[in-house]
């Protein structure tokens, strides 16, 4: 894909010796972020809006008393510009365009054809082509699967699962699991002052402890929401925040409450033959 | 392909108190256009170098150059922040965070996971996925021609 086909055409143009104010006007009417400078019919540098910004008075309050706020529109171009011209061919491809764009931090490039600014590139419509060659890719399998773990042996049913259908894609696993409750008494009889610590030792070895179901090895990447009980919700929450592409559990009734609700499939991980 | 993918975990971040002084020597060392403003976990806003830039007194000032660092060193992030900032979440389809940031006119938009920052999308990495995305095509093609991949990949290294 070549430059022209995504180009916006226009002069885009600026002489060296023109008024910097005349050159930012017509920059902020046309939406521009460069412009090319030329000199005696060849480029010479380059104009970009932060070359413009640096020399505009300060908007701060505590600061803008002390600028002189007409000095800036006595300035020539040339006096502002980068001395090093930027452009790209017509037939320079979109590919170039991106990875130099990405690299010099501008939001646009202009596009000299012998001799003569034809047109511009700008990141606004090089991220519309993302977007929409992004929209033509096929589905790219599944990137991020929601478990919802239950204790015994349908929760490892569903970890299991979980972790064979996101091997091939290298999809991410978020495991959510209910802590298990602790008694109230326990909790009472631990200093105020080491409550928050043995808490969070808690929570550490009810992760640990759910995480123990996840075989070393292969295994892809594995985050754990620990909730301390509500874990339907919890599950439907996570798989709506991380945008999962499929739920599984492990229970049939879990299954069911959860199908007509979630935005993404939700499977249920079938029992091992002869269970 | 999503958000999470692409996104950078490695973001630099300054409180809202910080001085621009501060600012500017976060975005120098760490080469970076972005810093997120944060109060404890939580964004508060996102000050680029346009808005560092739009602070900064002009060649033209009548301060010192000591003044001018005194002052600097007074103004507070915060002041001059982009408070309304537009977030993203890990699991959002890169395509819809393209068009955010085209529609927006955005150069890059954090990445909340229950409202704490885990990350920074920006243009350049999506025109850098952008490249990646049409020298795929290109390879595509030339090898449905039959041309030899091993000229194309050597092009990639």
């Amino acid at each position: 894909m070549q430059v022209k086909m995504w180009m916006t055409t226009g002069a885009v143009a600026v002489e060296a010796g023109a008024p910097l104010a005349a050159a930012r006007a017509r920059m902020a009417r046309e939406g521009l972020d460069t412009l090319l400078v030329m000199a005696d019919g060849r480029p010479i540098g380059r104009l970009a809006a932060a070359d413009v910004r640096r020399v505009a008075p300060s908007a701060h309050p505590r600061l803008a008393p002390y600028e002189s706020p007409d000095w800036a529109d006595r300035l020539a171009v040339r006096d502002v510009m980068s001395p090093h011209a930027v452009w790209l061919t017509p037939t320079a491809s979109l590919r170039e365009a991106a990875r130099l764009m990405a690299t010099l931090g501008v939001a646009s490039l202009p596009v000299v054809d012998a001799g003569s600014a034809i047109g511009t590139v700008s990141a606004r419509d090089l991220l519309g082509l993302l977007a929409s060659l992004l929209d033509q890719r096929p589905p790219a399998g599944i990137e991020h699967i929601v478990v919802g773990v239950e204790r015994g042996p349908a929760g490892e049913r569903a970890v299991a699962t979980a972790l064979d259908l996101a091997r091939p894609d290298a999809a991410s696993v978020t495991l959510v699991a209910v802590a298990a409750p602790r008694p109230r008494l326990a909790i009472e009889t631990i200093p105020a002052v080491a409550r928050a610590a043995v808490q969070a030792a808690w929570c550490d070895e009810a992760r640990a402890a759910v995480l123990a179901r996840v075989p070393a090895g292969d295994a892809p990447r594995v985050d754990v929401e620990l909730v301390s009980g509500g874990r339907r919700e919890a599950v439907l929450a996570a798989a709506a925040r991380l945008g999962a592409d499929l739920v599984v559990v492990g229970d049939p009734r879990e299954a069911r409450a959860l199908a007509g609700r979630a935005a993404c499939p939700v499977l249920l991980a079938g029992r091992p033959e002869g269970d | 392909m999503r958000v999470r993918d692409h996104m950078t975990r490695a973001f630099v971040a300054v409180a809202p108190h910080a001085s621009l002084g501060e600012v500017a020597r976060a975005m120098s060392d760490h080469g970076v256009r972005h810093l997120l403003i944060l109060r404890g976990n939580q964004l508060v806003g996102l000050l680029t170098d346009r808005e560092l830039d739009a602070a900064r007194p002009s060649p033209a000032t009548s301060l010192t150059v000591g003044e001018i660092q005194a002052a600097l060193a007074r103004a507070r992030a915060e002041e001059v922040m982009i408070r309304d900032v537009v977030t993203v979440a890990p699991g959002t389809p890169l395509a819809a965070a393209a068009r955010l940031m085209r529609d927006w006119q955005l150069t890059a938009l954090p990445v909340l996971q229950e409202g704490a920052p885990v990350g920074l999308l920006t243009d350049a990495t999506l025109l850098g996925v952008l490249g990646a995305l049409l020298e795929d095509q290109a390879e595509g093609a030339a090898s449905r021609r039959g041309a030899p991949s091993a000229g194309v990949s050597s092009r990639r290294r």
